[in-house]
């Protein structure tokens, strides 16, 4: 109970300290305080200052215990000094003050009255001049040309004419071919005047103050889309309030409220007349009307929150949107290895049809050399026989001796005939290349090859290959053209009798040899066929060359094998006897 | 064997038939021809004196089938193969079987002349082998025990002792077998004897 009174105590004792501190601290300064006014200077530095000084001068005659400055800033630079607190007061237009008090706290304390003696609310406007003697009456007819502009951010002297022209359908950066001179604003009536610019979009009453200066004459500049006002200026938009004092929110109240006191003053001795705050409704509105409103961000701005705002929704949502770029990337990859597969594929399948083509043309050539030589060697042998035995008789009966060279080279003539055949089955034939091969992949294999043609004609291989890792010595495109030629026959017999069924092949090891029966029922093999299975030059097709099957035969004895025709229920079966592979 | 050899030519080709007959006639060569191998072999007299010249390709049976048939009938006559395919493989085979020669068509007069003479020598041969073959299938168990034994160049008395007979029965078998198998000599018997032994069985 005790300590707790004593703790309260103490505590009164430190709050009572620290506010004592602060007052010391917060107080009016003993000494005369430096005080900074910052001043806009939209018409160049010298006239900011000018214009201002009365007031500045003011300030520091009736308030001694202070010295106030001016200083002169374009809009970046005073935006900066704001944030820095570099200045204590900053006289400046309506829009760069809204801007100024959004992020940093600003007390308004007065609006200038414009020079005009109008109402402080009615100080800013722009006017759109062109030459009295130009040909203009529309803002329309100005597309295309120059016109001239202060800077392409400055509100009173620029942008807030930009919802009257989009009224009248007309952007001027898009319309106009404009062009930004830069502060001192005067310089614009200047280039009108000389014909240098079409037109010029000024703040409102320059021409008017100019006209009164004597810089320009009154006669030689006309206001295009004129606001219908009783404003002693012309000007082309509504009114808006003017220059405006305010404090940083580092001044002391009691100093921002005795300078506020001494501007409203009715006769404060300055050259500028001041007014109470005046409310800037109108000026966030045409802001936000173009777009400009700090406090009404746009949409971008607004977006650029909300994602700050609930950054793991938005962590979360980039990871989604991340992860379904590297899903598509990836599906991207898996069909580009796809593509390249099955063209690899292809291209493995038509080099491989390259080879079996080329095989069979080959091997149907040596076929047909070595038909022909034996066909042909029939007839020669008859007439050797004939001319020997000719030639034997006549020796033997005496005869007519001088036929005997004839005959003899007949002999010989027909001896060089066999010779020229015999050279070029000869030269076709080629050694086997034997190789140990699984029947089941060379199997696998022609059936792949001869998927399309199969498919087609709705037959189905069945294969049987015992046992499964069952092996061959054989040369592989031998073996290939072999089962693709019976393959293909199998497939005519059907396409001939226009039916369908299966194709059995059955291969198995068989007393150290290796079988492979192709079974179909397509019919069989007439009988005469079978009578003499190998003869060139048959066939039943009347497109065949009857070569095909004495070609097989032929294939498989080179390869140290056998081929066998037959019949076996309602279609054929043939039967391959090749070497085993494990034999070498 | 005094008997002229003759030539069974098998070739379904008509033209090659006749010409070759019309050659070999004028070789002084009596030719039978068939142009159906089937036929041939059950019409041709498969152990005589000659040769069979044999096409190798012909449908129905073969020439490679016609052989296999002829040295399963233990057949007598020498064979020649003639191919119009220059089938290497085949050739050896046919070789290795027994043939005599294996020629490619057309062939001259001068190598068929070769081959038929080696044909014919083999005929002999095979002539000889069967009546051998036929003289030894007459002996008795006996008679074949003491000849083989003669031929070994064992004694009567050696041969006795082995087989645990009399010298006496031994010279009534040696006799016989001598008879029947129409030698004079031991050294003769041996021959013979030695022929049998060296014979392939085909």
């Amino acid at each position: 109970m005790c300590w707790s009174r004593l703790f309260v105590a103490v505590a009164r004792t430190c709050c009572a300290c620290a506010l004592l501190v602060s007052l010391l601290l917060l107080g009016p300064p003993a000494t005369a305080a430096e005080l900074t006014v910052g001043v806009l200077a939209p018409r160049g530095e010298g006239r900011a200052l000018s214009e201002w000084a009365g007031t500045v001068r003011y300030l520091n005659q009736v308030l001694p215990g202070y010295r106030f400055t001016a200083r002169v800033f374009d809009m970046d630079g005073m935006t900066a000094a704001v944030a820095d607190a570099e200045i204590d007061f900053v006289i400046t237009k309506p829009s760069h003050y809204i801007a100024l008090g959004t992020p940093h706290e600003l007390s308004w304390l007065a609006t200038a009255r414009p020079w005009h003696d109008g109402p402080p609310s009615e100080a800013v406007a722009s006017a759109l001049l062109v030459r009295a003697d130009s040909p203009f009456d529309d803002p329309a007819q100005l597309r295309g040309r120059t016109v001239g502009a202060v800077h392409p951010e400055s509100l009173c002297s620029f942008l807030i004419i930009h919802p009257v022209l989009r009224e009248r359908g007309i952007v001027p950066a898009r319309d106009f071919r404009l062009r930004y001179l830069g502060y001192p604003s005067d310089e614009l009536l200047y280039q009108l005047d000389q014909g240098l610019l079409d037109g010029a979009i000024v703040p409102a009453c320059l021409l008017e103050r100019m006209v009164e200066e004597g810089a320009v004459a009154p006669s030689r500049f006309r206001v295009l889309i004129p606001h219908d006002s009783d404003h002693p200026c012309a000007s082309s938009t509504e009114w808006y309030p003017g220059w405006s004092f305010a404090a940083l929110g580092h001044v002391p109240a009691d100093l921002a409220a005795a300078v506020a006191h001494v501007l409203l003053e009715p006769d404060n001795g300055s050259d500028r007349a001041w007014a109470a705050p005046t409310s800037l409704a109108r000026v966030e509105r045409l802001l936000s009307d173009l777009e400009l409103h700090p406090l009404k961000p746009s949409l971008r701005t607004q977006l650029r929150a909300t994602v700050v705002r609930y950054w793991h929704y938005s962590v979360l949502a980039l990871l989604l949107v991340l992860a379904a770029l590297l899903h598509y990337l990836w599906l991207q990859q898996l069909a580009l290895r796809r593509s390249r597969e099955l063209a690899r594929t292809t291209q493995e399948l038509r080099e491989r049809e390259r080879q079996l083509a080329k095989a069979q043309r080959l091997s149907l050539l040596g076929e047909l050399a070595t038909s022909l030589a034996h066909e042909l060697n029939q007839p020669l042998t008859a007439i050797r026989s004939y001319a020997q035995g000719c030639a034997l008789r006549l020796a033997a009966h005496d005869g007519n001796r001088a036929l005997l060279p004839i005959l003899d080279r007949i002999d010989a003539e027909a001896a060089r005939g066999a010779a020229v055949v015999g050279r070029a089955r000869d030269w076709l034939r080629r050694e086997p290349e034997l190789q140990e091969l699984r029947v089941a992949d060379v199997l696998r294999d022609l059936i792949r090859f001869y998927a399309a043609d199969l498919r087609a004609h709705a037959v189905r291989v069945r294969l049987d290959v015992r046992p499964p890792d069952l092996r061959v010595r054989a040369e592989r495109v031998a073996l290939e053209q072999v089962l693709g030629n019976l393959l293909s026959n199998s497939l005519q017999a059907y396409r001939a009798r226009d039916g369908s069924g299966p194709i059995h092949i059955h291969a198995e090891a068989l007393a150290g040899r290796v079988q492979i029966r192709l079974r179909d029922r397509a019919g069989g093999f007439p009988p005469e066929q079978l009578e003499e299975p190998f003869r060139p030059f048959r066939s039943t097709r009347s497109d065949g060359l009857g070569l095909g099957l004495v070609l097989c035969e032929s294939l498989m004895r080179t390869q140290g094998g056998s081929l066998k025709l037959g019949n076996a229920g309602s279609g054929a079966e043939v039967t391959l006897t090749l070497q085993h592979g494990e034999e070498q | 064997m005094n008997t002229a050899p003759v030539v069974y030519l098998v070739d379904d080709d008509p033209a090659v038939g006749d010409a070759c007959s019309f050659l070999l006639e004028a070789a002084n060569l009596p030719v039978h021809y068939w142009a159906d191998s089937r036929r041939f072999l059950a019409e041709a007299p498969l152990h005589g004196y000659g040769c069979v010249i044999l096409d190798v390709r012909m449908p129905g049976l073969d020439g490679l089938a016609v052989h296999e048939r002829l040295r399963s009938a233990d057949s007598t006559l020498g064979v020649v193969m003639l191919t119009a395919h220059g089938d290497v493989a085949m050739a050896v085979d046919a070789l290795k079987h027994g043939a005599v020669d294996f020629l490619q068509k057309p062939m001259s007069l001068e190598e068929l002349l070769v081959a038929l003479d080696a044909a014919f020598a083999r005929s002999q041969e095979l002539l000889a082998r069967r009546a051998l073959k036929s003289r030894v299938g007459a002996l008795s168990r006996r008679e074949r025990e003491v000849a083989e034994l003669v031929s070994l160049g064992l004694t009567n008395r050696e041969i006795a002792e082995r087989l645990c007979l009399v010298v006496r029965t031994v010279e009534v078998h040696r006799a016989n077998a001598m008879r029947k198998l129409d030698t004079d000599s031991t050294a003769d018997l041996a021959r013979l004897w030695e022929r049998l032994e060296a014979a392939p069985e085909h």
